[in-house]
């Protein structure tokens, strides 16, 4: 075997690789010898850093660090890091090219190709960025797949051999995706995908920092300057807060020094599972259409679903369990670790693409999660009433599938036929998304409404939608085929950002450790008062002059005697 | 694919069940999984629809499908303990709408009675109503539900039906003019699409002057065309001289060689061919009014009568004036009707021994 096949998660706020070795899927550890990387890019003086040292400058360094750019897959936003900018794709592929040189290291062999999931109700646009941040980090990428698929294969693996229903709700840092599928004579068949790629763990945390905002406000008559550090303290405080609150009910957030309207202020701020709670309420409603949707559309009632899983670092909120225990009347399974299902299932699936033996018995079905269509026109009162969506392919249609739909002309001597594609679910065209174009010519030219054009759509599993147009009277027939690589950006435009990526200079491998040890450590140091920051400072010294020794031996005894005194001060700053 | 054909691609000879066709289905996905035997699956899943979708084929009734409307259990009624905080709190009050006297409750209320049958029809025509009665803020909510729910809750286009869809879209762009134009011109439009007279609209837009026109055309592309076709088209104020009506044709026919000069460069045919044949549609309409092309009309209709009852007299009466009109006047009008009159015409005359005097 030349290469191996990879599965890779590519979150909002952590990523992971794995990989299915020995017919077991495991995830691999990354250089640091931890199972998530953050989904974070620093840009420090000429040298960039990816992962976990990036989340800790995300809090020293706010202006120099993106995260959370997963959200802006798709769109035009810009980064601007330290006089850098970078689009969203091309931060993912810095992601994603870190996670493969990770994955290379630990398996000690290339990686040939990989597997990389994308939230169900990513829209083609998303998914086309998506494609292009893996064509930037060298990856072979033939099949993007959609996480709760993802999630449903690694769960299906192991209970393939038995019959049931369920229900699979993925909330990760960013995106909302509920799944029904069903395991019957060995199929794992998915019946319906729908979601929410506006709603995640992130969101919880903005409600949080305004009910933050608002307390200080009505208590302390005060309000948070304008300064992005500020921000980023505040944001990690919550965000910290959130995860002791899944465990207690109770909490206190305490922040030091936080520049406000009045000068630096230090408090700390009772917080209570239930009042919080009732601050989420908007999101929790938010989940429901979603479900619902899914439901109807694979024809189910929510009291059918014999199994709920939960998938996705945000369920580990007791208020998600309690939102599916409520709808489906069972207690939700999370038999599998939630942040790890989904790259599990990517792995399953990259080995049952490279036809791996150990996967072989395992078939899995999934469906559309958009309709696909064209736009047509529609005469009313004799006029013309342009751009409304007739689909061709719906939403819901197992995939591979071919569907094909017959047209007419609609005014006299129309002798060419322009084929819109729109990708959505509005009856109308301007609420859908744009995938494509093309023109039928040719059309022998006769009355309103006797020339008729055979439009096919052939979508596959990989995502490739193949258009054939043609003409009934003359069997004339016109393909054209919507590259997934044809987007916003061209080939040119893709070899540039390729060619500006490959002049970044990173960190050293062997070098990670140290610089997230100290990336840490800043961060921390910035929380500390008294006492505990001088001890911090100390520790930080040390470990800086054993750096200058360049002696790898001592600099590995005080790396661990750093982390040592991170882990005594015990309000670690980063998990 | 018949029933027969689909059971044997299943490997099925007679089911007995819905059930049993839905595993043996699942079976067979086994035998060509869809990763590596994509067409044998698409082959496969063609046949497990077709007896999925047509029970009756198989000459079994199914126990009757009933659409599942509601999934969600009912959220439970509202109390005032304490662990209540940890449930989900009632929605929001909705809001009420009256048309005609009947409430309407629209947004999330809407939603919930609806499910079961989610064909907004009534919805578009009440909004219509709203905009013809002046209350845009109502309409809009109303419009607004009816997006949601179309997009949150997937209504199926199929479902909906095109002519409502376009009819909403006429809605939409009505929307889309408020505050762009006076509120009496978006009632007169909306009149205009109800009633199909769009007489009082265009005289408020004439009214309007060019900003409204502009405003028209801009935001509102299908209304303007409606008003173009039914309103008998551009009219011109008398007072003018001679003069300004040479400068109003040159300007017109810049224009025009503008816009069809950048539709060729830009590649915008088949807006181009659309342009055409609304000034196609918009001739039509005038031919009629014009007393001479109304005598044409009438041949044209007697020839028709004559060639159904087997007439040829008449048709050979009928023909030369039809045919030297139709060339007089430019086929535009008539092209589609045409060349289909006089292909029957020419077969009855021959089938009757008679002759037909085309005019050369």
């Amino acid at each position: 075997m030349s290469g191996v096949h990879v599965g890779i998660d590519l979150g909002t706020t952590y990523s992971l690789v794995a990989v299915v070795q020995n017919g077991e899927p495991k995830v691999i550890p990354n250089a640091l010898g931890e199972l998530l990387t953050p989904s974070a890019v620093n840009v420090d003086g000429d040298r960039v850093l990816v992962g976990r040292a990036a989340r800790a400058r995300a809090l020293t360094h706010p202006e120099a660090t993106a995260v959370s750019f997963k959200r802006d897959m798709g769109t035009d936003r810009k980064y601007e890091l330290s006089g850098r900018t970078f689009t969203p794709e091309e931060l993912s592929a810095l992601v994603l090219a870190e996670l493969k040189r990770d994955a290379e290291a630990a398996l000690g062999a290339e990686v040939e190709e990989a597997v990389v999931t994308v939230p169900a109700y990513f829209g083609e646009l998303q998914r086309r960025a998506t494609r292009h941040a893996c064509d930037l980090a060298g990856l072979h990428v033939e099949r993007i797949i959609n996480e709760p698929t993802a999630a449903a294969l690694a769960y299906g693996l192991h209970h393939r051999a038995s019959e049931l229903r369920a229900v699979v709700l993925d909330l990760g840092g960013g995106t909302f995706d509920v799944t029904a599928l069903e395991i019957m004579e060995g199929v794992i068949e998915i019946q319906a995908s729908a979601g929410d790629t506006r709603l995640g763990g992130e969101d919880f945390v903005d409600a949080m920092i305004e009910h933050c905002l608002e307390w200080l406000a009505t208590e302390r008559g005060t309000e948070l300057a304008d300064d992005a550090v500020g921000r980023a303290r505040l944001r990690e405080a919550c965000e910290l807060a959130k995860r002791r609150l899944s465990d207690a009910s109770e909490t206190r957030l305490a922040v030091s020094g936080l520049p406000t309207s009045k000068g630096k202020l230090d408090f700390e701020l009772p917080l209570s599972r239930a009042r919080l709670e009732e601050r989420f309420q908007p999101l929790l409603d938010r989940m429901l259409a979603p479900i619902e949707r899914a439901l109807r559309d694979a024809g189910r009632r929510a009291s059918d679903a014999q199994e709920v899983l939960l998938v996705g670092g945000a369920t580990r909120m007791p208020c998600i369990a309690s939102l599916a225990a409520k709808l489906f009347g069972r207690l939700p399974l999370r038999s599998l670790p939630p942040d790890e299902a989904v790259a599990i299932g990517a792995a399953v699936q990259a080995a049952l693409k490279a036809g791996d033996s150990a996967v072989a018995d395992l078939v899995a079905t999934d469906v559309a999660p958009f309709t696909l269509g064209i736009a047509t026109a529609q005469k009313l009162h004799d006029s013309l009433v342009q751009g409304i969506f007739s689909p061709i392919i719906e939403r819901g249609t197992v995939l591979p599938a071919s569907r094909v739909e017959r047209f007419c002309t609609i005014s006299n001597a129309q002798t060419r036929l322009k084929l819109e594609v729109f990708q959505g679910e509005h009856a109308r065209c301007e609420k859908n998304q744009r995938i494509g174009d093309f023109e039928v010519r040719g059309i022998p030219s006769g009355p309103a409404g006797t020339e008729a054009v055979d439009v096919r759509f052939s979508y596959d599993m990989n995502g490739v939608l193949d258009v054939d147009a043609t003409i009934v009277s003359t069997n004339e027939a016109h393909t054209f085929t919507i590259e997934r690589s044809a987007g916003r950006l061209s080939r040119r435009e893709l070899e540039a950002a390729r060619a500006r990526l490959a002049r970044l200079k990173f960190h050293p491998r062997e070098a990670l450790p140290n610089v997230t040890a100290i990336s840490r450590a800043d961060a921390l140091y910035a929380e500390l008062v008294g006492h505990e920051r001088a001890q911090l400072g100390h520790a930080l010294a040390v470990f800086r002059a054993a750096l200058e020794s360049q002696d790898p031996k001592l600099i590995a005894q005080q790396r661990e005697a750093l982390l040592a005194v991170l882990l005594a001060l015990g309000r670690e700053a980063l998990k | 694919m018949d029933s027969k054909q689909a059971l044997a691609e299943l490997g099925l000879e007679a089911p007995t069940s819905a059930d049993a066709i839905r595993r043996a289905y699942l079976r067979s996905v086994r035998k060509h999984p869809p990763e590596r035997d994509p067409e044998g699956f698409q082959r496969v899943r063609q046949a497990y629809d077709l007896l999925r979708d047509h029970p009756w084929l198989w000459g079994t009734t199914l126990e009757a499908a009933t659409p599942i409307s509601n999934p969600l259990p009912a959220p439970p009624p509202p109390s005032a303990s304490p662990e209540r905080a940890l449930e989900l709190s009632p929605k929001p009050a909705p809001v009420t709408i009256t048309v005609e006297g009947k409430s309407r409750s629209a947004l999330f209320a809407v939603r919930k009675d609806e499910r079961a049958a989610p064909v907004p029809w009534r919805d578009i025509e009440d909004a219509l109503q709203l905009l013809e009665d002046g209350k845009l803020a109502e309409a809009r909510g109303l419009s607004q539900s009816l997006d949601r729910r179309m997009t949150e809750f997937g209504m199926r286009t199929r479902e909906i039906g095109v002519h409502v869809i376009a009819r909403w879209t006429l809605v939409a762009e009505l929307l889309a003019l408020e505050g762009a134009v006076s509120d009496d011109l978006i009632r007169a439009l909306a009149a205009g699409v109800r009633s199909g007279d769009f007489d009082e609209a265009d005289r408020l837009r004439e009214k309007g002057g060019w900003r409204v026109r502009r405003a028209v055309a801009a935001r509102a592309p299908s209304l303007n065309k409606a008003l173009v076709a039914l309103a008998g088209g551009p009219r011109f104020r008398p007072g003018f001289s001679r003069w300004s009506w040479i400068g109003v044709g040159w300007v017109v026919l810049q224009l025009a060689r503008t816009c069809l000069g950048s539709y060729f460069e830009t590649g915008h045919h088949s807006h181009s061919a659309q342009v055409a044949a609304t000034a196609n549609g918009a001739n039509g309409q005038r031919a009629v009014a014009d007393p001479k092309q109304e005598s044409l009309v009438k041949a044209a209709r007697a020839i028709d009568e004559a060639v159904q009852y087997g007439d040829c007299n008449t048709v050979r009466e009928q023909w030369p004036f039809y045919a030297r009109g139709v060339r007089q006047a430019g086929f535009a009008w008539s092209r589609d009707n045409y060349a289909e009159r006089r292909k029957r015409a020419l077969e009855i005359c021959a089938e009757l021994a008679g002759e037909l005097s085309e005019v050369p």
